[in-house]
């Protein structure tokens, strides 16, 4: 009853124990913050993320533990844990779904990562198209939208994507002279290997074209000598490396012309992206608030 | 208002406090074990265990991370397994483990008795399939070591529609001692060869990193050795060239590598379309 003479010291060691259950909750969120933030600063990803995680877990409102979880997905990412990401990411939904266009960022990020190009292009153009999204963040998910499209092949959807925002002039024109050049063929690097050295000249590669066709030269003298003098265990070391080598030449052409490939698509690429970058402001966490530099 | 029912009240309201406080305190730990990130697990379970040891869960959690680890876990195991403190759903994954590990030291017969007790006593069906499939398999490896009861057979071969494919390979690796497990691998011999015989004698030449023994182990792994063999041959011939360009330098220790890893040499023999 109100009136027992207990009841007013009990209710008050509640209050106490209670205030400084919270007190001690808040000081401990904290500093598990101001830890996620130095590790975070230092690059150590990996450990930031788990702290931010544990922020995540530690933290009472629905919209805090999403922000939390966002930044711990966009530290694994930055690990390169991108599954470990994925999961923080459905948390962070579940639980704000107002956090719609960062997660989507993030998971066209984490697509891009795990090479599933289609599906990153799909949530930049969700983004890219959404009226209510920031300016900074359309015109980041245009790029990456348009640097998703050149992989996959498609240079003129790459190039719409661009016209969706203004002023990209550059990435347009490096598309343009990506597509003024020519690609070379894979499978003909792998068959002019077949002649020790002349898949990596194929892919101009000439350095290592000499390095192959002396390397070769020289083990098929070593097996051809061994073998006219009767010295068949000589001649069966020497034929290992050369089967060796001669096995890297073919290899070495196929690699040599994806490479060039590869080089002159990077090119294109780091013309669309110029100085394109974002990244969250940890400083206002658990508030998610993105900052993009171009 | 009853002095009894308020102080039942005010117990009520403070485990209630101490509840929101802590939360659920290993759903963290069980996220990452989840996730098999078990180095990240080990730290949060020992975290957990500063500030209450008796937590049998967090203990099994941490010993069974430590083994992903190659650490010995075996002492943690053994004291889980047999300490009739621990609840059964915890006591029997414990020694499911341990009887494992005893088996890859060859300690087949203990190994044997272990996964019979895990095997009669487990509500889990899944612990239940795993114990039965590695007692069989141990059964049929070392039939000399222990006989099991005429009943344990007849269970066993009950439960083995229970044995996936995929259960029985997980098990037989389990099984393996790692000390022979892919000794017969011609590109595992090659490259302990060079690392135990040539290295030593030479020293760590190579600039590039990953080294060309670590590029041409995960070339094994990853494309076996028919293929891995051109893929180190490649390596040999450009690796002047990558350390003249010097594009992407790596700082390890006080010493500048150049970075030239697998992936950048091998992407294209993977089929998917959107490579």
């Amino acid at each position: 009853m109100p009136g027992h003479p207990l009841w007013t010291p009990l209710i008050l060691l509640a209050a106490m124990l209670l205030l400084s259950a919270l007190s001690a909750a808040a000081r401990n969120q904290e500093i598990t913050l101001q830890l996620a933030l130095e590790l975070s600063a230092e690059g150590n990803t990996q450990a930031a993320a788990l702290e931010l995680r544990r922020l995540s877990l530690m933290a009472a409102e629905p919209e805090q533990q999403a922000g939390y979880a966002w930044a711990a997905a966009h530290e694994y990412g930055r690990a390169d844990s991108w599954e470990t990401a994925d999961n923080l990411l459905n948390r962070a939904e579940q639980h704000a779904p107002q956090l719609e266009m960062p997660v989507l960022l993030l998971r066209a990020e984490s697509a891009a990562a795990q090479r599933n190009l289609a599906e990153a292009d799909f949530y930049f153009q969700i983004i890219r198209d959404n009226p209510r999204t920031d300016a900074d963040l359309r015109r980041y998910a245009a790029r990456r939208g348009a640097v998703m499209l050149t992989r996959m092949g498609d240079t003129t959807a790459a190039e719409q994507a661009l016209a969706t925002v203004a002023d990209e002039d550059n990435g347009l024109a490096a598309l343009e002279h990506y597509r003024q050049g020519r690609d070379k063929k894979p499978m003909l690097g792998g068959l002019l290997g077949i002649i020790p050295g002349l898949g990596y000249a194929y892919a101009g590669e000439y350095a290592n074209a000499l390095r192959s066709a002396i390397l070769n030269g020289l083990f098929i003298f070593g097996m051809v000598h061994t073998a006219q003098h009767d010295q068949w265990g000589a001649f069966a070391a020497i034929s290992f490396f050369e089967v060796t080598w001669y096995s890297g030449s073919i290899y070495g052409g196929l690699d040599a012309t994806n490479r060039f490939n590869r080089r002159r698509q990077q090119s294109c690429l780091d013309g669309i992206m110029g100085q394109a970058a974002y990244s969250p402001d940890f400083k206002q966490l658990p508030l998610i608030s993105l900052q993009f530099e171009f | 208002m009853h002095p009894h029912l308020s102080g039942k009240l005010l117990c009520l309201c403070l485990l209630c406090t101490a509840g929101w406080a802590g939360g659920d305190m290993l759903q963290l730990q069980r996220e990452l074990f989840k996730e098999q990130q078990w180095q990240d697990c080990r730290i949060e379970c020992m975290r957990r265990l500063a500030e209450r040891t008796d937590d049998y869960e967090a203990r099994l959690l941490a010993a069974l991370s430590a083994m992903h680890l190659d650490m010995d876990a075996l002492p943690a195991l053994a004291e889980l397994g047999v300490n009739p403190d621990v609840p059964d759903n915890i006591r029997l994954p414990a020694r499911f483990h341990q009887a494992l590990l005893s088996w890859q030291t060859g300690d087949y017969q203990p190994a044997q008795q272990a996964l019979t007790e895990v095997f009669t006593m487990t509500d889990d069906r899944e612990l239940f399939a795993q114990a039965g499939c590695a007692l069989a398999m141990t059964l049929r490896m070392q039939p000399r070591s222990w006989t099991p009861p005429p009943d344990i057979t007849a269970q066993l071969q009950t439960a083995s529609v229970l044995w996936t494919p995929e259960l029985q390979d997980t098990t037989r690796q389990a099984l393996q001692s790692p000390r022979t497990a892919g000794c017969c691998n011609p590109g595992r011999l090659l490259i302990g060869f060079y690392r135990t015989q040539i290295r030593p004698a030479i020293g760590d030449r190579c600039l590039m990193h990953p080294s060309c023994s670590e590029y041409t182990r995960q070339a094994f792994a990853r494309h076996g050795f028919l293929l891995g063999i051109p893929i180190m041959a490649d390596r040999f011939i450009r690796e002047p060239d990558v350390i003249k360009h010097a594009q992407a330098p790596v700082i390890v220790g006080n010493k500048i590598f150049y970075a030239d890893p697998l992936d950048n040499h091998d992407w294209w023999l993977e089929t998917s379309p959107d490579h």
